[in-house]
Formats: C-alpha cells, sequence, structure tokens
C-alpha cells in the first residue's frame, strides 16, 4: 500500500514536471515571437521615421487659388517614394485621385529645360499604378492613435493610385500638383516594405 | 514531497504570472517606441524656407550674380526666372547647361550634376536679356533664395519720408541702333525693328515701316520695303551736288563721348533721304567712293541732266550699285537713302535756306564744318499758290563733302517684295544736330516733300498735296508715304521698379519733333489728330510686360511745340508722372514711338510724314511712405 502511494505521487510528479516543461516551453516559444514581431515593426518604424526624417518638401510655386502648386521633393539618391492624393473629411480618408479617373493629381517635368509653368505639354504624371486599400497602410492623422491600419479600414475594399517617384539619379524631383478644391486634399508620401506601402509624411495641397 | 510539490506549484503560478504580465509589457514596449507617429496633428504644409548663405543681385544691365555668403557648402537645384509673364524652372545640372549657356555663366562656381555645388564664397553670374528676370534658386535641402535687384542710382535724399532716387538718364553714346538698343540700359520689345533691313529679314518682320509706291491705297499690300542695298565700309568720300530732298547731319555720337576728342575735327553721322540731285550754278558734280575695304571703287559725274558713271571696280554684292546710284540721284527710280556712320570730313558745307530770329530774316547760306549740323528739310521743293498766301520755295541743299566714312549705306525700294514692311534701320540715325553734346535718337519718315491744301486741286485729291510725293517729268511720279504697323517700343531698363516700394515715377524727355503738314491750315491737312506718335509707359515685368500706366502724345500735343525754323537746332522736354500699381510686381519705364499717319485715300487728308528725336529720357521715383 506504502508502494503504491509513493508509485502515484511519483507520477503526480513527473505529470506536474512535463505540464511545467510544456508550459515553459510555450512561454518562451512566445516571447520569441513576440520578440521578433516587436523588433520588425520597430524596424519599420525605424525606416519611416528615417524617411520622414529625409524629406525635404519646398513650396516654389502657389497660384492664387492654391489649388496648383509647385514643389521641390528632396529625397537621398537611389531610393523610391511613392506619393498619393488622398481626400479627408472629418476623421475620415477619402478616395481623392480615383485609378479609373483620366485626370492626374501629381506632374513632373516631361520636358525642357527649360520646364515653363504655363505649358502644360511640359508636366506629365509620374509612372502610376494602381493597388489595393488592404496593401496601404496609413495612420489616422486627426486621432492620438499613432498605430499604422489598412486604409481599407476607411475606403473600404477599393484600389488606390500611387505615383512613384523615382531618385535613383537625382535626390530633387519638381513636383507640380493640382487639388480639386472639393475638400481637404493631403499629398502622402509612402515608402514600400514587404508589399505594403507604408505613409510617413503628410502635406495639406 | 508535500514540499516539492508546494515548489512545482509556486513555479506553475510564476510561469502563469508571466505569461499573463508579458504581453503587457511587450505592449508598454511597444507603445513606447511609436516614435513622432504619435502626434495628434500629422499633416503640416509645404513651405518656403528661405535660405539667407546665398545671396542673388540683379544688376540693371541683366547679370544675376549667385554668391555663397555662408560657411557650408550650398547645393543649388534649380533656378527660377520669369520669362515675360511666366515662371520657367532651370535644372542647375547638365541637363540644363545647354539653356544656361545662352547667359553666358561664368564664376568661381561651376554648374554640375546633380547640382551645382557652391562653395563657401564662391559664386556665379549670368546675364539675362531684359524678358528675362531672374525669381529664385532652390537648394537640394529644401529652401528657396530670392533675387534682390540692384539700383543703379545714387541717393540724393534721404528723411523720414522715404528715399529720392537720383537714376541714370538713358541717353544715346552710340552711331550702333543694335548695341544701344539692346545695352544695360535700353531694351527692345522687338529687337527685330532695328535690324538692317536685309531680304531675309524683312521676310521675318510681323510688322515694321510700310512705303507706299501709290497714293490710291493705303493698305500695306501696296507698299514695298526700303532695303539696304548695300554697305560700303572705311570709304574715302568726295560728294558735291544740289540735293531736292531732305539730309540731317550731327555729330557723330562716339566723338562726342571721346573726352580726347579734337574739337577743331568734328566726326559726322548724316541721313540723306531725296529724289534726285543736280548740279551747281558752276563748277563740277560728283559723288565719287573708294573703299578697300569692300574693294569697291567708283565715281559718278553729272553731265547733261544725268548722272553717268565715270569709273567703276566692279562694287562687290551688287555690282551695278554705280549705275543704280546714278539712276538714283538721276531721278529715273525710286526715292533713296543714304546713311553715312563716323564720317570724318575733311570739307563739309550745307547752303540751304535759313532763317535767322534775330532778324527775322530768311537767307541761302552756306554752313561749314562744325556749323554744319542740323535738319535740312524739302530742298529743291517749290510751292507757290497765290490764292492761299502759300508760298514756300525751298532752294536745293548744296552739300559738299570730301573725307573718309566708317559706314557708307544705300537704301532703295524692293519691288520684288511688295507687301512687305522694311525695319526702323533706314529710318533712323543717332546724332547730335543741335549741337549741346547729347546726341538724339532720330526716327524720320521724312523724305523730301510736305502735304498742304492747294487752291483748285494738286496731284492729290480734294485738293490736297501728299507729302513725300513728287512729279517727275518724263518719269512716273515719286512717292515715298511711310507709315508704321508696329511702334518701337523701348524698354528703360536699368532699374526696376518694385511696386510695393515706389508709388510714382516722374519721366522726363527731351524731344525734338517736326512733321510733314505745312503750317497753313495744318487742322484742315490734319484731321485725325489724336493719333499717337510718342508714349512714355510703365510695363509690368510679371505680367509679359504689359502697360500699366502710359502717356500717349498725339499729333495735337506734339504740333504745337513743333519746331519749324530751318535748320533747327531746338528741343523740347516732356514731364510725366506716372502711377506704379501697389502690388509686388517690378516694373520699367518704357517710350515707344512710331508714324501713324498713311492718308486717306478718298480725301487726301491725314498724311503725315514725322521727324522724331528724342535726346534724353530721364526718371525719378517716388518711394511709398
Amino acid at each position: 500500500m506504502e508502494r503504491r502511494r509513493g508509485s502515484s505521487e511519483l507520477i503526480s510528479t513527473v505529470i506536474l514536471v512535463a505540464v511545467v516543461l510544456a508550459m515553459s516551453v510555450a512561454l518562451w516559444s512566445y516571447a520569441q515571437n513576440s520578440t521578433a514581431q516587436l523588433r520588425d515593426a520597430q524596424q519599420v518604424q525605424s525606416m519611416l521615421s528615417q524617411s520622414s526624417t529625409n524629406l525635404n518638401l519646398l513650396l516654389v510655386y502657389s497660384d492664387q487659388t492654391g489649388l496648383t502648386k509647385v514643389l521641390q521633393v528632396s529625397f537621398p539618391r537611389g531610393s523610391n517614394v511613392y506619393v498619393a492624393v488622398l481626400g479627408l473629411k472629418g476623421n475620415s480618408f477619402l478616395l481623392a485621385d480615383s485609378p479609373q479617373s483620366q485626370s492626374y493629381a501629381v506632374f513632373i517635368p516631361s520636358g525642357g529645360p527649360p520646364i515653363s509653368l504655363s505649358d502644360s505639354t511640359q508636366w506629365s504624371p509620374p509612372p502610376n499604378f494602381s493597388v489595393q486599400s488592404g496593401s496601404v497602410m496609413v495612420q489616422p492623422i486627426y486621432a492620438s492613435d499613432p498605430t499604422y491600419y489598412s486604409i481599407d479600414l476607411w475606403l473600404g475594399s477599393t484600389n488606390l493610385r500611387l505615383y512613384k517617384l523615382d531618385f535613383s539619379s537625382n535626390p530633387v524631383i519638381l513636383l507640380k500638383t493640382q487639388a480639386t478644391g472639393q475638400y481637404t486634399e493631403v499629398l502622402v508620401f509612402f515608402l514600400q516594405i514587404d508589399n505594403k506601402y507604408w505613409a510617413f509624411a503628410y502635406y495639406y495641397l | 514531497m508535500k514540499a516539492s510539490a508546494n515548489i512545482i506549484a509556486g513555479i506553475i503560478f510564476i510561469v502563469i504570472l508571466i505569461t499573463l504580465i508579458f504581453p503587457l509589457f511587450q505592449s508598454y514596449l511597444s507603445s513606447s517606441t511609436k516614435f513622432a507617429s504619435s502626434l495628434n496633428q500629422m499633416v503640416g504644409n509645404a513651405v518656403s524656407r528661405v535660405n539667407k548663405a546665398l545671396s542673388l543681385t540683379l544688376y540693371p544691365d541683366g547679370t544675376l550674380v549667385i554668391i555663397n555668403g555662408g560657411s557650408s557648402t550650398e547645393k543649388i537645384s534649380y533656378l527660377i526666372i520669369n520669362s515675360s509673364g511666366s515662371l520657367i524652372f532651370i535644372p542647375m545640372n547638365s541637363s540644363g547647361l545647354s539653356y544656361l549657356f545662352q547667359f553666358s555663366p561664368s564664376g568661381s562656381a561651376q554648374i554640375g550634376d546633380p547640382y551645382t555645388s557652391m562653395q563657401p564664397g564662391s559664386s556665379i553670374s549670368f546675364k539675362f536679356p531684359y524678358n528675362y528676370v531672374p525669381v529664385a534658386v532652390t537648394t537640394v535641402d529644401g529652401a528657396i533664395a530670392y533675387v534682390h535687384i540692384s539700383e543703379a542710382s545714387s541717393i540724393i535724399n534721404y528723411n523720414q519720408y522715404g528715399t529720392s532716387y537720383l537714376l541714370n538718364p538713358v541717353t544715346f553714346f552710340s552711331s550702333d541702333l543694335q548695341s544701344l538698343l539692346n545695352s544695360s540700359k535700353v531694351k527692345l520689345m522687338d529687337p527685330n525693328l532695328i535690324l538692317n533691313p536685309t531680304t531675309n529679314v524683312i521676310s521675318q518682320l510681323s510688322g515694321g515701316v510700310y512705303r507706299l509706291n501709290t497714293i490710291s491705297y493705303n493698305s500695306p499690300s501696296y507698299a514695298y520695303p526700303l532695303v539696304l542695298f548695300q554697305e560700303i565700309d572705311n570709304a574715302t568720300i568726295s560728294i558735291r551736288m544740289n540735293l531736292t530732298g531732305n539730309l540731317i547731319n550731327g555729330f557723330n555720337p562716339e566723338w562726342e563721348n571721346d573726352p580726347n576728342r579734337n574739337n577743331s575735327n568734328p566726326i559726322f553721322n548724316m541721313l540723306i533721304s531725296g529724289i534726285s540731285a543736280t548740279n551747281f550754278d558752276s563748277g563740277s558734280v560728283y559723288f565719287n567712293v573708294t573703299s578697300s575695304d569692300t574693294a569697291c571703287s567708283f565715281s559718278l559725274t553729272y553731265s547733261n541732266n544725268n548722272w553717268q558713271v565715270s569709273s567703276n571696280s566692279q562694287c562687290p554684292i551688287n555690282s551695278n550699285l554705280p549705275s543704280q546710284l546714278a539712276s538714283w540721284l538721276s531721278g529715273k527710280s525710286s526715292p533713296w537713302r543714304i546713311k553715312m556712320e563716323g564720317l570724318n570730313a575733311s570739307t563739309i558745307a550745307i547752303k540751304y535756306y535759313t532763317y535767322d530770329s534775330y532778324t527775322n530774316t530768311f537767307s541761302y547760306v552756306w554752313h561749314n564744318g562744325t556749323q554744319s549740323i542740323g535738319k535740312y528739310y524739302y530742298g529743291g521743293i517749290s510751292e507757290n499758290d497765290q490764292n492761299r498766301g502759300l508760298t514756300a520755295e525751298l532752294q536745293k541743299t548744296s552739300l559738299v563733302i570730301t573725307g573718309v566714312v566708317n559706314s557708307l549705306k544705300f537704301y532703295n525700294i524692293n519691288t520684288s517684295m511688295q507687301g512687305r514692311p522694311s525695319t526702323y534701320e533706314p529710318y533712323m540715325i543717332i546724332a547730335d544736330t543741335d549741337g549741346n553734346f547729347y546726341p538724339e535718337l532720330i526716327f524720320t519718315t521724312e523724305d523730301f516733300s510736305f502735304s498742304y491744301k492747294k487752291t483748285g486741286g494738286g496731284q492729290a485729291s480734294s485738293g490736297y498735296t501728299i507729302a513725300d510725293t513728287y512729279p517727275m517729268p518724263n518719269n512716273p511720279n515719286y512717292y515715298a508715304v511711310d507709315f508704321t504697323t508696329e511702334p518701337i517700343e523701348m524698354v528703360l531698363s536699368q532699374v526696376s521698379i518694385n511696386g510695393s516700394q515706389y508709388m510714382a515715377v516722374d519721366v522726363v524727355t527731351a524731344l525734338y519733333f517736326h512733321d510733314s503738314v505745312y503750317d497753313i491750315d495744318e487742322l484742315d491737312t490734319l484731321t485725325a489728330i489724336d493719333r499717337a506718335l510718342f508714349s512714355v509707359m510703365v510695363v509690368d515685368l510679371n505680367n509679359s510686360y504689359s502697360v500699366v500706366t502710359s502717356k500717349n502724345f498725339t499729333y495735337q500735343d506734339l504740333a504745337s511745340l513743333e519746331s519749324t525754323w530751318p535748320p533747327s537746332t531746338s528741343s523740347f522736354s516732356v514731364h510725366v508722372t506716372l502711377p506704379i500699381p501697389y502690388t509686388n510686381h517690378l516694373y520699367e519705364v518704357a517710350v515707344g514711338f512710331w508714324d501713324p499717319y498713311s492718308l486717306d485715300t478718298s480725301t487726301g487728308k491725314n498724311n503725315d510724314e514725322v521727324t522724331l528725336g528724342i535726346e534724353l529720357i530721364g526718371f525719378q521715383l517716388y518711394t511709398r511712405s
């Protein structure tokens, strides 16, 4: 009887130890995974923060209505940056520059020199393409929440037009923007990281 | 055993505790590293950050000097220019170099790729024509540096109400129209208007001076252009003839501008327009030219009422110049013009019907040497209408010249270019015709005869004669009715006036005016008295040089100031105050002149040929208080 009780306690102890070991392994694994995710997020945030610091935007020209502007965008050579024009209404984003639209909101010089402001044939849209809203990450810019969310949270599942600014040969690009004036429009700068486009700077048009 | 169970239970508790706490800790870590994006307001405004290390100074002659006065290297990305009201952007790298090259870049800094680096203390400069106004440069680090306008002025008064500036007046100390009217002080809105009227130039003109070859029509399509037939340089000339036509003679501007000039040996500039030349009462008559530069040498003599070529070395380009000139002087061809610049005359004498205001008498006398300057109109023209009390009988203008001339130009119409205008060049000369040592920029469409109302009708409609028409015995009538379709507009670019700084500009102009309407029934002969012949304007550099304020001087304004006593040496001045709009635009003063009168073919009225001389243009600014 004494031997049976001793054997039962042994089994109980083994089970407890096994449970403890299993929980420890699970906890370790969870900790490792969380740390990796945290490191990745910090890397993304670091890249976005650096991009935000590296970006220099200069207002060069604005017409009487303020709808047409010429901006000089400076960014380190060898990089690509993407821009989109988004509308703002309240705390919500709007689709301001639909890929289906034939009119464009952003232009770069396509002729010259010299580049004449008034000669529309000397300005053409930069290379642009359509992306799913699910792959565009923005922050709720009027809230205190710094977290990135997919923009489909506001726009639903739709497509956005992104313009590619190629700084591979020149750190400076002249940008002519054309706002509609229908609502508050912002020029948003994105960095492409792992098939997603992360916003790192927002400017009123 | 019991103790070990407690230990195990304790471990399990700690693990559970850690499991619960870790995500909270992770969440804390995560939120604490969300950098600057945790701002409530993340949307910014693009602004124009000003770079203060770079200084950009635009000088009155259009030279822009960029200096890096800071302590760091500045990287210039774009140069921004206002070109006739439109902004243009020029990359300051190799892609913009070909365009920038036309503005003669120079300086210690070099245009490079992908931007222009300017070391501390380095500079770069460009020379812009009048219609390019540099505005700013941008730097790679996102800043902008604006152009500062340098004023070519001297401060003469400063008090609590502001600053007065004495600005260098515009004068005309050069015979060369092209260099003078595209200089640091004067720019032409249409530089083509003063080019030599070659057939190539004429075919490019959009407007200019038309010469009617008829009085039945007044349309440019019935005009022939006055073209440069030939120019002969550095020629020895000897001329002795009686002229039926006009003659303007004055001191050469370069000679007057030379402080070491020999006052006893003046140099002259002369413009002769005429229909014919004949012999003196006695002595030989000739027109001899010898030029080693153009290998051209010929002699014309006069006999049997005609000019003949007595010798000819086959002038290049137009080998028939001598025979053509003989034909022109004989009155067998169309009216002609001859321009001499830089005439160093050992002999110069002009005999003309001259008024003496002290004795109120007219006499036909010689004007020799330095006294030969003046404007001699209508030599050889005689009109006598006793019914109207009109007597104008002018003897031919005698001309004797021996000397060496830098440039001798011959002009006549080109009948194969009907409907085309000429430039103003054959109609302009720069010379000091009144001897006050300030040369006049003279524009004249007057050639040889005046207009007036004639009893019983004359050669023109309804009894009105037409200026610069002449009946030629045994030849078709002569017609040289000139008029313009596009004015000469000179922008006085020595200083740009900022509308935010200055409220008005005073413009003072010393002028000479003469026209072909004879002084009996002037306002009957010319009824359209409100046409402008001379304008003083303020133009907006930031709006395509549009005129914002102006004063037009009409025929009515100028006729009362006309100088008619031959050979006139008097001038008058006009004073205009023009307001400057209160904007941040840049403005400049401009003056323009033209001949808006051809003729009314149905009535014969409103035909006028004019002479306008500008001696000096000065201006002064009023500051905003």
